[in-house]
């Protein structure tokens, strides 16, 4: 399956990242946890929303579900105008490769492989030609100021230039829906506030509906919107939601 | 593989260690392969090269030369069937000395001299001349021993005289020498007369060598003739100790193919299990189990062919040294590779004990909280 093919509208201001009423429970009877309770939330093309809440209140489920990794008990997921909800885990593994782009937290690269080689990765899995592949991980590089440093490991990188890589390696498959866990946990402020810009300016100039999870509250404020999550539930906090 | 060399690469000391490891149970096994082959050859070599397709033994002797006699009329009969040329075969080991008095052991193989037998015994033709006249093993010669020479054999003190030097043949662990038949009745039977050869020894053989036409029914001749009719393969169990020395060396070599699956499964289970989280992450990027399993598959097949390849040349280097020696060692080729594709093949089969592991991380471990 090739879903990119399904989904050339993706790009087009009626894509990005759409959830409608998802429910997600663990366990059973008195043990039951409610991860996710009626959550629905609109990211459209070109922006950034931050959604912060407190351990336990449903970020990282919220991701999972949205990142195709988790299937909800209920509701509805759409990314690039393609709904994903029922799929199964071979065809979610191609809508993770095809329309989503991850950043990780404290980037999650691979300690083997030079930071052009965690963007050709990317290319290698969905099977695009090597030329063209390189070509563009050099241009993903150059865009997060990493050209000089392609071909260092992880080792040989700061924190911030890991994130940087990171990113670059999301926008590698050119996704619909970007998602970002704590992209900022391990660095300073003045690092994790150009990590969230340049995560801000990458989201508009590629037209991706960016949903990052957070604890870091100075730079939710970075984001287009922001989202509070308590308890399983979003509540919209707004651009000057204040901690 | 776009991972796997590069891990293969970042991580090379230790898939060295793990090369070495494996490197050196390629060594053992080539060293036992060869010992293997070079105690098969010392079994039942002067056998295999006879020029024959199956042998007829008396009946329940366990088709052994030492316990199996057959008179004329039996070879005859055999002789006589459709599709089969049947010649008298002679087969008892001695004890014997040479001009020097130096003691050594031989098989004294008595065949016809004119014979299938003789015509494809290299210096056959030369049987039968002399009444005394025997060809013997490169094997004695190599010892000193020529032609001319005699060779006493010990009990009956019958004095062979040296007609011929065959290449390099044994027969339970002994080198052979082929002598006419009637000679090797008088060393056999003679002995228990005083020399004399009694009346009822006359025509009697250990066996029946056997040239059979494809498609003949040896099995229903046999039983008809009241004999034991085997391929000259299956009369290999014969040789002395043959069956307990195969057994063991294919034990030993078994064991190390199951050893080396073992280490190959243990190495990469732990493998596995340490870079779960890249696992997870080469899923959560969108990798299908397929592929990820076909990249970790393919770096083991790597690592066990280059490491068995380079074992196999070190095992072959080291017993072309002990290869011509006293040491019954044969390096041959079709053995050794046969040896190093099941060595591989059971690092591969070692390794999907991994496999599961694999296919069982799940790729939310990539997100950094559990969800």
């Amino acid at each position: 399956m090739n879903v990119r093919k399904d989904t050339m509208d993706a790009k087009t201001p009626r894509g990005g990242l759409r959830m409608d009423h998802l429910c997600l429970r663990y366990g059973d009877g008195d043990d039951e946890i409610v991860a996710l309770d009626d959550v629905s939330l609109a990211v459209d093309p070109g922006e950034l929303v931050a959604v912060v809440g407190a351990s336990g209140s449903g970020k990282s489920s919220l991701l999972a579900v949205a990142g195709a990794m988790r299937r909800p008990d209920s509701g509805k997921i759409t990314i690039g105008g393609l709904e994903v909800t029922e799929r199964q885990a071979k065809e979610r593994a191609t809508v993770r490769r095809d329309l989503i782009g991850f950043v990780f937290q404290g980037s999650n690269l691979l300690a083997s492989l030079t930071a052009l080689e965690q963007l050709e990765l990317v290319g290698r899995i969905g099977g695009a030609p090597r030329a063209a592949t390189r070509s563009k991980a050099l241009s993903l590089l150059e865009e997060v100021g990493l050209a000089a440093k392609a071909g260092r490991r992880p080792g040989q990188l700061s924190g911030g230039e890991r994130q940087r890589v990171g990113i670059a390696r999301a926008l590698m498959a050119e996704p619909a829906a970007l998602l970002a866990d704590e992209p900022t946990s391990a660095l300073d402020h003045q690092r994790a506030t150009d990590i969230v810009t340049l995560l801000r300016d990458e989201t508009r100039r590629h037209r991706i509906a960016t949903l990052m999870v957070t604890h870091d509250r100075s730079v939710a404020g970075l984001a287009d919107r922001i989202i509070e999550m308590r308890d399983g539930r979003l509540i919209e906090a707004g651009a000057s939601w204040v901690p | 593989m776009f991972v796997a060399l590069r891990d293969l690469r970042y991580a090379w000391g230790r898939f060295v260690l793990m090369g070495a490891v494996i490197a050196l149970v390629a060594v053992l096994t080539v060293l036992l392969t060869g010992l293997s082959s070079g105690l098969v050859n010392s079994g039942i070599s002067g056998l295999r090269a006879m020029p024959l397709t199956h042998l007829a033994f008396a009946p329940k002797t366990n088709s052994t030369f030492s316990q199996s006699t057959l008179d004329a009329a039996a070879i005859r009969s055999l002789d006589r069937q459709p599709g089969i040329r049947a010649e008298p075969l002679g087969l008892t080991l001695f004890n014997a000395k040479d001009g020097a008095d130096t003691s050594f052991s031989i098989a004294l193989a008595g065949i016809e001299p004119g014979g299938f037998m003789a015509d494809g015994v290299a210096g056959g033709s030369a049987l039968g001349r002399t009444p005394a006249g025997v060809i013997i093993s490169q094997g004695i010669a190599a010892d000193g021993v020529h032609v001319g020479d005699r060779i006493t054999l010990d009990r009956t003190g019958m004095t062979l005289r040296v007609a011929g030097i065959a290449p390099t043949a044994t027969y339970g662990h002994v080198d052979l020498i082929y002598a006419p038949i009637a000679l090797w009745r008088q060393a056999t039977y003679g002995q228990v007369t005083g020399g004399v050869l009694p009346a009822t020894a006359r025509g009697l053989a250990s066996a029946a060598a056997l040239r059979v036409q494809p498609g003949t029914g040896v099995a229903a001749i046999g039983t008809r003739l009241g004999v034991d009719i085997e391929t000259k393969q299956q009369a290999y169990a014969g040789s002395p100790g043959y069956v307990a020395e195969t057994s063991t060396m294919s034990l030993i070599i078994d064991f190390l193919y199951v050893i080396a699956a073992l280490i190959v499964g243990a190495f990469f289970t732990v493998w596995t299990i340490q870079r779960k989280t890249d696992i997870g992450l080469l899923k959560a990027l969108g990798a299908s189990n397929g592929a990820v399993l076909r990249d970790a598959l393919g770096q083991v097949a790597l690592v066990m062919v280059v490491a068995t390849g380079i074992g196999a040349l070190a095992g072959s280097g080291i017993g072309s040294l002990i290869q011509g020696g006293k040491i019954p060692f044969a390096l041959q080729s079709d053995a050794i590779v046969t040896a190093a594709v099941i060595l591989v093949v059971a690092g591969l089969a070692g390794s999907l004990v991994a496999v599961r592991r694999i296919t069982a991380v799940d790729p939310i471990i990539a997100l950094g909280a559990a969800a």
